[in-house]
């Protein structure tokens, strides 16, 4: 157990690909502890790819590549222009807006915030906005990709804590509009406050939102399958995001015409690398939480952490900051199953549901996306705003807030969480 | 003779990167095909799920070589950056031996399940397990030369940087 964990942490910081740091730490701890064959790593590996549901992270991977090349992007923009741009800060708006929107059709936050940041950042920058303070709210809607269905990052919680993903799609729903309008809210006082650059609101007019709805309807009508095939029982996740796909495809190539075929294999290509690089994590791991389970890790932290408190908001408090400070240094998707495996059974014993605390490790886990040092969404933002991280990150406590404030509320509110799934999915 | 290395390397990438896309494409169509079968054939197709998951296995463990060669893997090296160049070789260099048995396991292992899994039989389809667990060590011996490349060029840089490569992938894009 302890040469499992600090091979792991060693190896994790010597720079290396995250898979080789839990595939040797795996392997170390094997040979040095065990008479185990060593032929069990290749199974385990195997093991943990032999998954139908797993299927869904390429298939939403390439739905969102489409959505962001296929023009689809562009015109939620316009929409969310349509929709808040006479507010004060328009800008900021539009930005917090379009992330909520992109998240509804895509799973994963990078790229979301990458599409968001290129079109927005050099607006801002000519509009006279603080472009700092505009990335950091880009970064953070960009990070609501993995709370708002559908989620990547909540398919793998799903099956490394047995939770089902579908409830906890729509579980997800409220806690992402909720942290929307705490962002909406702080980048409004921002923007109150300062200069008279933000007070370049266009006055609202309902023809403009009547001609990007239509503009934008075919694409939307992506995330209403999706969420609505899963909820009412018609696809598994895994169907729901191939029907994802072949919408954004329709819409891509019949609607917008934006997109060539020729385009196509490098797309289907990078989504085949971006999962591929995700799920061999995954595959990974899977020797890596096999042996902990066989240790009796989760057990032997339980217990001692039983003999702590044996309150359950205690216990969801030392997660929280747990979560935060992996969040801030790690990957999500490898946190995700070093630690699910270890905490869901714990979360169980205290009586807590899982779809709420599948919930809070998607949450906490979306937060470290914008955390420096390691967070990814804010390393994208940098680099297309081209500001260094350290500036970005200096402005980043604005966007930190509001999540950190709405963490607390879904936390000890589970019905924020879990008032969805249950009248939904009971 | 590089030019000739170099060459093979192109043709190996392009016959690799071809049989991702196909096992892509029919992922897609074998689940397009399992929802119409429940909604418009009103048939129940038992094939789609489980050849659709193998050829999942096999994008994967592809994939990972591909993924290696456009830097996708993501690594944390914000404390090695912080180390002097040679201390930095150091470090790396015992991190890329170690990978690369870790990849060795692999090949190794997965040799012994193919001629377990020459014995046993898919649940639908009766296909021999050893077609599907032949993607371990293809897929773990390309990996590894992806990353010996990547490693080579790694370990010979002036100056690593420490931008996470999905990151700076992403950014160029842009």
């Amino acid at each position: 157990m302890t040469i499992t964990l600090i091979s792991f942490l060693v190896l994790i910081f010597s720079g290396i690909p995250i898979v080789f740091a839990l595939g040797v730490a795996a392997a170390v701890s094997l040979a040095l502890t065990t008479e185990v064959p060593l032929v069990v790593i290749a199974h385990r590996v195997y093991a943990g790819l032999d998954s139908f549901p797993l299927m869904a992270i390429p298939f939403f991977t390439l739905a969102g590549l489409i959505v962001e090349k296929g023009g689809i992007a562009r015109r939620i923009v316009d929409l969310s222009a349509a929709l808040v741009g006479w507010i004060t800060g328009s800008l900021y708006m539009v930005a917090i807006v379009t992330g909520t929107g992109l998240a509804a059709l895509s799973g994963s936050g990078s790229a979301d915030t990458a599409a968001i940041g290129s079109m927005l950042s050099p607006e801002m920058r000519r509009r006279g906005y603080d472009v700092d303070v505009g990335a950091g709210l880009i970064a953070a809607a960009g990070a609501l990709a993995p709370i708002i269905p559908p989620s990547i990052i909540m398919i793998i919680i799903g099956l490394s804590g047995n939770i089902s993903v579908g409830k906890l799609f729509l579980a997800g729903l409220l806690p992402g509009l909720l942290i929307a309008a705490g962002l909406m809210f702080v980048a409004w006082l921002f923007a109150k406050r300062n200069g008279a650059a933000y007070r370049d609101a266009e006055p609202f007019a309902l023809r403009r939102l009547g001609r990007s709805l239509v503009a934008a309807g075919p694409a939307l009508s992506l995330p209403v399958v999706v969420v609505g095939g899963i909820a009412g029982g018609v696809f598994t996740p895994t169907e729901a995001s191939c029907v994802a796909v072949i919408v954004a495809l329709l819409v891509s190539f019949l609607v917008h015409r934006e997109l060539r075929i020729a385009e196509l294999p490098e797309l289907v290509l990078r989504a085949a690398s971006i999962s591929a690089a995700v799920l061999i994590i995954v595959g990974t791991a899977n020797v890596f939480a096999w042996l902990i389970t066989s240790q009796g890790v989760p057990a032997l932290i339980g217990g001692y952490l039983n003999g702590m408190t044996d309150q359950s908001w205690v216990f969801l408090l030392l997660v929280n900051i747990l979560l935060l400070v992996v969040g801030m240094f790690m990957e999500s998707f490898s946190a995700v199953l070093v630690l699910m495996p270890v905490l869901m059974p714990i979360a169980l014993n205290y009586g807590i549901d899982p779809v709420h605390f599948g919930l809070i490790v998607a949450l906490n886990l979306s937060i470290g996306l914008i955390t420096p040092p390691y967070g990814i969404c804010l390393y994208i933002v940098s680099i297309v705003s081209k500001r260094t991280v350290g500036q970005v990150a200096s402005q980043i406590w604005r966007p930190l807030l509001p999540m950190l404030i709405a963490l607390a509320l879904i936390t000890y509110i589970p019905e924020i969480s879990l008032a969805l799934p249950r009248l939904l999915m009971p | 003779m590089l030019q000739l290395l170099m060459i093979v390397l192109g043709v190996l990438r392009k016959i690799i990167a071809t049989s991702v896309i196909l096992l892509f494409a029919y992922m897609i169509g074998a689940i397009f095909v399992q929802i119409l079968g429940r909604y418009v054939f009103y048939y129940p197709i038992a094939a789609t799920a489980e050849t659709a998951t193998f050829a999942l296995i096999w994008l994967v463990l592809l994939g990972a070589g591909i993924a290696m060669q456009r830097r996708m893997h993501v690594g944390i090296d914000m404390l090695v950056v912080l180390l002097p160049i040679w201390a930095q070789r150091v470090v790396v260099g015992v991190g890329v031996l170690l990978a690369l048995w870790f990849l060795w396991l692999l090949v190794q292992g997965g040799l012994q399940l193919v001629q377990i899994g020459w014995n046993q039989r898919s649940a639908v389809m009766q296909w021999r397990n050893s077609f599907i667990y032949l993607a371990l060590p293809v897929g773990a011996l390309y990996f590894a030369l992806e990353f010996i490349l990547y490693a080579a060029e790694r370990l010979t840089q002036a100056k690593p940087s420490s931008v996470p490569a999905e990151a700076a992938e992403i950014g160029e894009l842009k």
